[in-house]
């Protein structure tokens, strides 16, 4: 066995250092950080989708879920490896010569990923957004985007609990990834999904549904429109038990839903550390500027030097250079008006105001000039 | 410099914004294209150049033709890529590879040394006196601002020699500044780097490129070792001479403008607006000729929008010069023969000195 160790060790430390030294030579040679980004445009001239440091998928069908929740079904190209149920993608879109970037969860099982090649993101359109209508709009069958690794810890957990899943609106999406992985586990006919909706026209993945049902699962379907918001009887009356103490929860929804469910059902008697939750949404729209109107808090984030900031949005007149600076960081910086581009600095997300261009920023991750942004919400920047 | 009243000023300069804002609207798929497709070219002549490089001993003709690629490579991958990349004109296409704070380009300054005196002290300070280096790169004499010294009446060789080796120029630019090998550390240091590390860069960067054009790929092809490390030495000539002719047609023809600190005092836009045009001289040629120079034919829409992408330049000078007739401001153009000819009669004048100091050498 420690043969077996040592050999492996020294063939990774082997494949490291040839590692190493390709890159140091593609620098040297092409002052790129690797031969592949060197030859990208090339190989971009046959292969128009290829990418260096990006996994490509193939657009495979686009299929309305309702009128507001779509699925694209992608077929990722070999280099991307597999996911867990519940995790998500980062998916990458070239709009207008940009390339804009949103999160979604995987909505598909991975044992249909093995079987298939393919996996499904389940997307609810933003109004004002500009990537989710965008996708269903201009996407065609056999065009490609770009994938992330899957990431993310919103999976089961391997204990034998009884299972009760809360899922709101296209927050049913990572548990629908769950349940179909495990369409044939003897746990199914013990568990539970509570799917919240606004009505019964919203309804939607009706068929994988009845499936699950045939296999065992509990499912309710709650229409807020005819029982108001969530409330712990509904729970209650569902599961036909009070006990809430050996269930393992799993919640998915809008921020407000997620807040109101964890704190009642913990109320109830859920142990904390059974609570399982994905924040869903926050999703990215176009804004005007008032600052006068909201007086809400905004958080400037700086990742890198792991300091969070608070203002008043009202109060926030500064750019984030100055908020920086006052913070006591050093950002790199020159002409201080947007000329030099010294303090560019990547935003990992959050929107900005440009006050140059006075445009407002994409809020997922890009480069900005810190000279020129004011946050307009809550930013999170490497710096 | 003619003074204008403000009201004019700020007329003038809310039509230079309005031409910047109508083109930012316009950028889009086809900007990304572009830049993607000169990338592909720059790629296709450098590796088509190394190549037949090594075909020399069928015929010199090949030799020559892999010489031209090269430095044609060179030369893309410098002005209409390299340069427009790292002024932040493409930044908006989130690419991480057509980005201004990771690009690299293939010459021997350090990008980042580059990116802080150029983009930074250039294009902020164009031509004023004492503030921007890049007026006569402090070797010569173009106004009588300054003292003229017994050096400058040859600086017309001077200015051969900057031409040849324009890429060690570029390289040693802040460390003159800094005062890195020689003289004392400059005293109101901005540097936002150590001093150290500023050297290190220096020699990492120049070791890469010596490395590459001196070392690797003649030894590679090594039976014409020599023929290979003759022909990368002169296409990184052709280059030095290209960049550094246009370059100085862009800042020091004769009618370029040059400012006292005391100018640009609580300087608005509309009077840095007027500054860069006053400071700036432009080329007429091709639509190839704005690729060959980057688009830096253009120097006064290129001073003016330094982050629009370069190739909407040709078509904002259009504008330009409309907006300029209108408020009366001059707007220096012509052939690239005749701009050329009034710098090296810029150069030469200025080797003279002034009648005062003439008699006070006397």
């Amino acid at each position: 066995m420690s043969t077996y160790l040592e050999t492996r060790n020294k063939a990774d430390s082997f494949r490291s250092t040839v590692r190493s030294c390709t890159s140091l030579l593609a620098r040297s040679l092409t002052n790129k950080e690797s031969f592949a980004e060197y030859f990208e445009s090339v190989i971009q001239l046959f292969k128009p989708e290829w990418r260096s440091q990006k996994i490509a998928a193939k657009v495979i069908s686009i299929k309305n879920e309702n009128s507001n929740i779509y699925t694209l079904t992608l077929k990722p190209d070999n280099k991307w490896s597999t996911f867990i149920p519940g995790q998500f993608v980062l998916l990458t879109t070239e709009i207008n010569g940009r390339m804009l970037t949103r999160t979604f969860s995987i909505s598909s099982a991975p044992r249909d990923f093995i079987a298939t090649g393919f996996i499904e993101v389940s997307i609810r359109v933003q109004d004002q957004g500009s990537v989710t209508p965008w996708l269903r709009d201009n996407l065609k069958n056999g065009d490609y985007v770009y994938l992330s690794e899957a990431a993310g810890d919103f999976c089961l957990s391997s204990d034998h609990h009884k299972k009760v899943f809360i899922a709101g609106g296209s927050g049913i999406t990572p548990i629908r990834s769950m349940l179909n992985e495990h369409r044939d586990s003897a746990w199914l006919s013990d568990a539970h999904l509570f799917f919240y909706l606004r009505n019964k026209d919203e309804a939607f993945f009706t068929n994988d549904l009845k499936r699950l049902q045939a296999n065992g699962l509990n499912v309710h379907m709650m229409y807020s429109d005819e029982i108001g918001f969530f409330a712990i009887d509904q729970l209650t009356s569902g599961l036909g038990s009070n006990n809430l103490e050996g269930a393992d929860f799993y919640i998915c929804g809008p921020g407000k839903m997620i807040e109101l469910c964890s704190s009642t059902i913990s109320l109830a008697g859920a142990r904390l550390d059974h609570i399982h939750f994905e924040y869903f949404g926050n999703a990215p729209v176009k804004v005007k500027f008032d600052s006068n109107q909201d007086n809400e808090f905004v958080y400037v984030n700086y990742l890198d030097s792991r300091k969070q900031v608070k203002f008043t949005s009202s109060a926030v007149k500064k750019t984030l250079l100055e908020l920086a600076e006052d913070e006591g960081l050093k950002p790199v910086s020159g002409c201080r008006q947007g000329i030099c581009h010294q303090c560019i600095c990547k935003k990992k997300q959050g929107r900005v105001y440009n006050t140059k261009t006075q445009e407002y920023s994409d809020s997922g991750p890009e480069e900005i000039q810190l000279c020129l942004s004011v946050p307009v919400g809550t930013v999170e920047l490497e710096l | 410099m003619k003074k204008m009243d403000n009201d004019t000023l700020n007329a003038f300069s809310k039509d230079l914004n309005q031409l910047r804002e109508e083109t930012q609207d316009k950028l889009g798929t086809e900007d990304a294209r572009y830049i993607r497709k000169m990338i592909a070219i720059h790629r296709l002549c450098e590796i088509s150049g190394r190549i037949l490089m090594v075909m020399g001993f069928i015929s010199p003709l090949l030799w020559v033709l892999a010489v031209l690629l090269l430095a044609l490579a060179k030369i893309l991958d410098n002005m209409e890529i390299g340069h427009n990349i790292m002024h932040g004109q493409y930044d908006w296409m989130n690419d991480p590879n057509i980005n201004s704070k990771k690009f690299e380009w293939d010459i021997l300054g350090d990008a980042n040394s580059w990116k802080r005196y150029h983009n930074y002290e250039h294009h902020t300070y164009t031509n004023v006196i004492g503030k921007d280096r890049d007026f006569g790169y402090g070797i010569f004499r173009l106004s009588d601002h300054y003292a003229w010294r017994p050096r400058n009446r040859f600086q017309i060789l001077h200015y051969l020699g900057l031409s040849s080796f324009f890429e060690w120029g570029i390289a040693y630019h802040e460390l003159a500044a800094e005062r890195i090998f020689f003289g004392k550390p400059k005293e109101h240091s901005e540097l936002p780097i150590s001093r150290k590390q500023l050297r290190r860069d220096f020699f990492s960067k120049m070791g890469k490129q010596l490395f590459k054009d001196y070392i690797f790929f003649p030894l590679l092809c090594w039976p014409v070792a020599a023929q290979v490390l003759v022909g990368n030495l002169i296409a990184n000539l052709l280059r030095n001479l290209w960049t550094s002719t246009i370059i100085f047609c862009g800042h020091f023809t004769e009618e370029v403008h040059t400012f006292t600190e005391e100018d640009i005092k609580d300087e608005t836009q509309g009077q840095w607006y007027y500054r860069q045009i006053l400071g700036s001289s432009n080329l007429e040629g091709s639509k190839l000729f704005h690729i060959m120079t980057g688009h830096l034919s253009c120097q006064i829409e290129h001073h003016l929008f330094p982050d629009i992408p370069a190739r909407r330049y040709p078509e904002m000078a259009e504008r330009v010069k409309v907006i300029c007739e209108r408020y009366d401001i001059p707007y220096n153009t012509g052939s690239f023969f005749s701009q050329y000819k009034t710098v090296v009669e810029r150069i030469l004048k200025y080797s003279a000195p002034t009648k005062a100091e003439a008699t006070l050498q006397s």
